[in-house]
C-alpha cells in the first residue's frame, strides 16, 4: 500500500431496501456492491459506468450521505462507520462535491457571494476578512473576474459555464483534500465542456487535491484523469491506468463501451459497429455468477454463468473481474 | 421528382418575448437530397430546434415572423393552410422524432397501438391493417414483435426509443427529423440505435435530419452536415470536410472541442459565449470569439460557395 493513501474504500456494499405497502420487505436494490480502491493524494480517479451502474451512489457515500450496508470507509486512516455526528460534520469539511446541473445545485435566491460565504459559515468561518480573503482567491481561481461584480449577481444571471464555476468555487472554498465532480460536464456545452474540465485539472494539480470524476463519457476522461475504474452493475469490473486502459482493456463490457464510442470520422457511416445486444441487469436480482455473462461474446458455459468472477490482476496495477485472466493456480474446481 | 428532395431558402423564425424579439432562426438556407442524411449541429441556443420546429411547421404560440420557403419535392409547402399542412405534409412526408420522445409514450396505451397510431389518422387503415404493419416496422427497428401489446413502462429506454423511431417510420415518410435521438441513452443502447438507424438508411433510402450538439454521434449516420451559429448557417459541406477539415473559424473551433477516445489530439475550448439573439451584434455573429477576425468582420458576411460545394458564411473565403 502507498503511503499517501488519502481515501481507501474497502468491500463496500451500498443497498437499498425495497418495501412493498410500507413495512413488507420486498428485496434489495444492490446500488453497489462489493467495491475497493485505494485513493492517493493527489490523483485523479475517474469511474466510468452507464446509468444505473451505481457510480453516482458510491459517490454520495464517500461524501457521507448515505450509510454504507456493509464494509468500510477510511479517509486519512480513520474509518467513516466510526465517527459521531459532529466528527461526521468536521469531515464533510475536507470534501468538495461538484454536481451535475449547476443551476439545480446553486440556491435560486442567494447571491453568488452569499453562496460562498454559507460553506464557511456552517463550518465555523466567522471571521468576514477571512471570508472575504477565500471568496476572491477562489474566484480568480475559477476565474469569475472581476470578483466584484460577480458577488452580488444571483445564479440565474450567469451562464452555463459561469454557473459550473460558481459550483466549482464553492467546492473549494473551504479548500477540501477531494473533489468528487459527478458528470461535471454533461449539462454544458461541447464547446465549454473542455474549458471546465481544464480548469478542474489545474485546480486538481495546483492544490494536489484527489478528485472522483464520474461520468458516463469515456473519451473526455482520458485527457482528465490518471486512473479509470469502469463499473458495470455495481460492480468494477475493470481498474486501470489510463494508458492500460486504453490500449490494453481487458474486460468484455470495456471492450464493447470503447467500440461503442465514435470519434468524428466520415467513416464511421459506412460501417455498423459489433455492439452485444441487450441491457444491464436489474440490481434487485442481478444474474448468478458475471453480471455481464448474458451479454458477453466469451462467456465459458459452466464457469461465468454460475460463480462470480474475482479480481484478477494480470498486469500489476492492472484490475479485471473476468474469468477469462484466471491464472493458472485460480481455476476455481467446478 | 424535383431536383432536391428539401430545398429550404431564407427561412426566418422570431419569437416575441417580454424582452424583445429573439431571432431564433434567421436566414437559413440548405438542400437536402434523397438518401442523404443531414446534421445539424451547433451550441444550445443556436436554434437547431427552432429550425426544425420552423421545418415541420410545429410553432408555439408566440411567433412574431415566420416566413421564407421550403420546399418539399419541388411544392412550396409554405404556401400550404395549417390543415393541408397537417393532411399532406405531417407525418405523410415528414415525420419527427423529438427530444426525449420516448418518455412521452402515453402510459396507457399499449406501444403497438401508438405505433399503428399514425396510419389510422394520415392513412384512414383499419385497426387491424394498422397493427399488421407495426409488426413490420417493429421488426425493421429491432423491437419484438410480442413487445407491441406491453405499455411504455414494461420497455427499456432503448425499446421505447425503438418504438418511437418506428412511429416516425411507419407512414413512410420521406423525410425523418430527429432531434437528440439518442442523447438521454447508455453508450451501448445509444450505439445500438445508431445501428437501427443505419440499416433503415441503406435498405429504405431513407433521409435523415439529425440534430444533436453531439458531433461523433451524427457521423455514426451523416453524409453531410451544416454547423449553426447564433441562428445563423455557419458552414455547410459533405462528411468529410464537415468532420475532417471545416473552414469557418467556428466550425473549426467546435471540431476541435470534440474529445477523441481513439486518437490523441490538443483539446480546445472556444473562449467567450454565444451573443444573444435577442439584440445580435452587427457584422459577423462569432466575430467577438474569433481569432482570425479582421476588419471586414463588421460587417456581415454572405454566404460564400466554393468549388468543392462547400458554403461558408466567412469573410476569409471572398474569392477575388
Amino acid at each position: 500500500m502507498q503511503d499517501n493513501v488519502l481515501l481507501s474504500v474497502r468491500d463496500l456494499h451500498i443497498w437499498f431496501e425495497l418495501r412493498r405497502w410500507v413495512f413488507a420487505h420486498a428485496g434489495y436494490v444492490r446500488a453497489v456492491d462489493g467495491v475497493s480502491f485505494d485513493l492517493p493524494q493527489g490523483e485523479a480517479l475517474a469511474i466510468v459506468g452507464e446509468s444505473g451502474s451505481g457510480k453516482t451512489t458510491l459517490a454520495r457515500t464517500i461524501l457521507g450521505l448515505y450509510k454504507p450496508t456493509s464494509g468500510d470507509i477510511l479517509f486519512e486512516g480513520k474509518s467513516l462507520s466510526a465517527l459521531k455526528k459532529r466528527e461526521l460534520h468536521a469531515y464533510r469539511a475536507n470534501l468538495g462535491y461538484v454536481q451535475q446541473d449547476p443551476y439545480g445545485a446553486l440556491p435560486p435566491f442567494l447571491s453568488l457571494g452569499s453562496i460562498l460565504a454559507e460553506p464557511m459559515r456552517i463550518h465555523g468561518i466567522h471571521d468576514r476578512e477571512e471570508q472575504n480573503r477565500r471568496i476572491n482567491d477562489v474566484l480568480q481561481e475559477v476565474k469569475l473576474t472581476p470578483v466584484n461584480d460577480f458577488l452580488t449577481k444571483f445564479p440565474h444571471m450567469l451562464s452555463g459555464g459561469q454557473q459550473q464555476r460558481a459550483v466549482i468555487a464553492r467546492a473549494m472554498i473551504l479548500q477540501p483534500k477531494l473533489i468528487a465532480a459527478d458528470e461535471p460536464v454533461s449539462m454544458l456545452d461541447a464547446s465549454v465542456r473542455v474549458e471546465i474540465l481544464k480548469l478542474l485539472r489545474r485546480i486538481q494539480e495546483s492544490h494536489n487535491l484527489a478528485v472522483i470524476y464520474i461520468t458516463h463519457d469515456l473519451s473526455t476522461v482520458r485527457y482528465f484523469s490518471e486512473r479509470i475504474f469502469i463499473m458495470y452493475a455495481a460492480k468494477t469490473v475493470e481498474k486501470a491506468p489510463v494508458d492500460l486502459l486504453l490500449n490494453n482493456h481487458l474486460h468484455p463490457y470495456t471492450d464493447a463501451l470503447l467500440a461503442a464510442i465514435p470519434d468524428p470520422d466520415p467513416k464511421n457511416a459506412e460501417t455498423f459497429r459489433d455492439i452485444p445486444p441487450g441491457e444491464p441487469p436489474s440490481l434487485v436480482n442481478p444474474p448468478t455468477g458475471c453480471r455481464f455473462h448474458p451479454r458477453c461474446p466469451h462467456a465459458i458455459e459452466g464457469l461465468c454463468d454460475v460463480k462470480e468472477p474475482p479480481e484478477f490482476e494480470p498486469e500489476p496495477g492492472h484490475f479485471v473481474e473476468c474469468w477469462l485472466y484466471r491464472g493458472e493456480g485460480d481455476a476455481p474446481t467446478a | 421528382m424535383a431536383e432536391h428532395l428539401l430545398e429550404v431558402k431564407d427561412l426566418y423564425l422570431y419569437f416575441r418575448t417580454t424582452k424583445g424579439v429573439v431571432q431564433a432562426v434567421d436566414g437559413v438556407s440548405f438542400t437536402l437530397d434523397r438518401n442523404d442524411a443531414l446534421a445539424v449541429i451547433g451550441e444550445s441556443g443556436c436554434g437547431k430546434t427552432s429550425l426544425v420546429r420552423a421545418i415541420l411547421r410545429l410553432l408555439p404560440r408566440n411567433v412574431h415572423a415566420y416566413k421564407g420557403s421550403v420546399i418539399l419535392d419541388g411544392i412550396d409547402i409554405m404556401k400550404y393552410s395549417e390543415e393541408q399542412f397537417r393532411t399532406k405534409v405531417r407525418w405523410r412526408r415528414m415525420s419527427f422524432v423529438a427530444q426525449a420522445a420516448m418518455n412521452a409514450l402515453n402510459p396507457v396505451l399499449r406501444v403497438g397501438m401508438q405505433m399503428a397510431e399514425p396510419l389510422i389518422i394520415h392513412h384512414r387503415l383499419s385497426k387491424n391493417e394498422a397493427m399488421a404493419q407495426a409488426v413490420e416496422v417493429s421488426r425493421m427497428v429491432g423491437l419484438p414483435p410480442d413487445f407491441l401489446s406491453r405499455y411504455a413502462f414494461e420497455l427499456s429506454g432503448g425499446m421505447r426509443q425503438r418504438a418511437i423511431i418506428a412511429m416516425a417510420l411507419i407512414t413512410k415518410p420521406d423525410l425523418i427529423v430527429l432531434d437528440e435521438p439518442t442523447s438521454a441513452l447508455d453508450m451501448l443502447t445509444q450505439a445500438n440505435i445508431m445501428n437501427v438507424l443505419k440499416g433503415i438508411k441503406r435498405d429504405l433510402q431513407q433521409s435523415f435530419i439529425f440534430i444533436t450538439h453531439d458531433v461523433a454521434t451524427t457521423s455514426e449516420l451523416c453524409n453531410r452536415g451544416v454547423v449553426m451559429y447564433a441562428g445563423q448557417i455557419a458552414e455547410v459541406g459533405n462528411a468529410h470536410q464537415f468532420y475532417l477539415e471545416p473552414f469557418h473559424p467556428y466550425a473549426q473551433k467546435l471540431m476541435a472541442s470534440v474529445p477523441t477516445l481513439h486518437q490523441d489530439k490538443e483539446l480546445e475550448f472556444i473562449p467567450g459565449q454565444p451573443p444573444s439573439l435577442l439584440n445580435p451584434p452587427e457584422g459577423c455573429r462569432f466575430a467577438a470569439r474569433c481569432e482570425k477576425r479582421f476588419e471586414k468582420c463588421d460587417q456581415e458576411p454572405p454566404v460564400f460557395e466554393l468549388e468543392d460545394g462547400r458554403r461558408v458564411k466567412c469573410w476569409l473565403y471572398e474569392r477575388g
